[in-house]
């Protein structure tokens, strides 16, 4: 019984510390993303199977999101997920128009 | 053992780690990133400061945690793989935070291979020869510098002979990485040639 709370309370304290630790630090170094990476990687089915080439659905999110990769690159979400990214990205460049 | 005889042994270990049992070519660890990122000069350089950082960071905290948690209460052989490997992600976790905001760059070329150091089997091998030989801190951290110091030169060999492989007339069957693993596989007869020089 004591060894169990021993590895309980070590990888226990050990977790909590680290996890304290990088939430510090990840706020300290927060980087400003696209707000349009975010909305494409929603509309994407995030199973990362990297069908599309890219490594995991947000590196396809940055793609589409350059016009490196057609709407239609995640052969997994087929047409639905176009259409979804479609729509996402006429109402960026609806927004961008309005704001010159 | 007095201070003189220490600091030859010190010495010792960092040829050894570094050189003579180089942890690339002559233990076949940390492989995966070692072929999948010498295509580059500046991502490889970037990798090796972040392995040498994490080898450093994660065998001193490894060292601590072996000695003064898992020897004492006997937990050696149940929690150790766990904890180390808990300490190493964790120090990942900080070197991919810092990278993507300082250099974003460097954290795109390298890509998937930096969460990849997490199970990069070279640090985790580096804490496991350190827990092993029963080395003490100062012995862990020069074995940590020599073994990561090691990496970055088997690496950066290979970037510099990938380069001239790619201006030269290579098989079209080797191109690419079946060529890389020829050439790492010769590199490695080479460094055989250091066996025996500290015994």
């Amino acid at each position: 019984m004591k060894e169990i709370i021993i590895s309980v309370a070590t990888l226990g304290g050990f977790g909590a510390l680290f996890g304290l630790l990088l939430g510090i630090f990840n706020e300290r170094f927060k980087v400003e993303e696209n707000p349009l990476i975010k909305q494409i990687y929603d509309a994407l089915p995030h199973s990362d199977c990297g069908a599309c080439g890219y490594p995991g659905c947000f590196a396809c999110a940055e793609a589409i999101a350059v016009r490196e990769a057609p709407i239609d690159a995640c052969s997994v979400g087929r047409q639905e997920t176009a259409k979804k990214v479609q729509e996402i990205l006429d109402k960026f460049e609806e927004e961008n128009s309005n704001n010159n | 053992m007095n201070f003189g005889e220490y600091l030859v042994d010190l010495a010792k270990i960092f040829v050894s780690s570094s050189i003579i049992n180089n942890i690339v070519l002559i233990q076949f660890l940390g492989l995966c990133s070692y072929i999948g990122l010498s295509d580059s000069m500046s991502s490889s350089i970037g990798m090796s400061f972040a392995v040498i950082f994490v080898t450093v960071c994660s065998s001193i905290l490894a060292w601590v945690i072996d000695h003064w948690i898992l020897i004492p209460s006997n937990l050696q052989s149940v929690l150790q793989i766990t904890s180390f490997i808990l300490v190493i992600g964790s120090f990942v976790g900080l070197v991919q935070i810092y990278l993507r905001k300082t250099s974003p760059n460097l954290h795109k070329a390298m890509g998937i291979y930096l969460p990849l150091i997490a199970t990069n089997c070279l640090i985790l091998g580096v804490t496991f020869i350190n827990s092993m030989n029963n080395y003490d801190l100062v012995q862990s951290i020069v074995e940590a510098i020599g073994a990561s110091l090691g990496y970055a030169i088997a690496l950066l060999l290979l970037v510099g002979i990938r380069e001239r492989l790619r201006d030269s007339d290579v098989p079209t069957f080797f191109k690419g990485k079946a060529i890389a693993f020829m050439v790492s596989a010769i590199m490695a007869l080479a460094f055989l040639g250091f066996q025996g020089m500290i015994r």
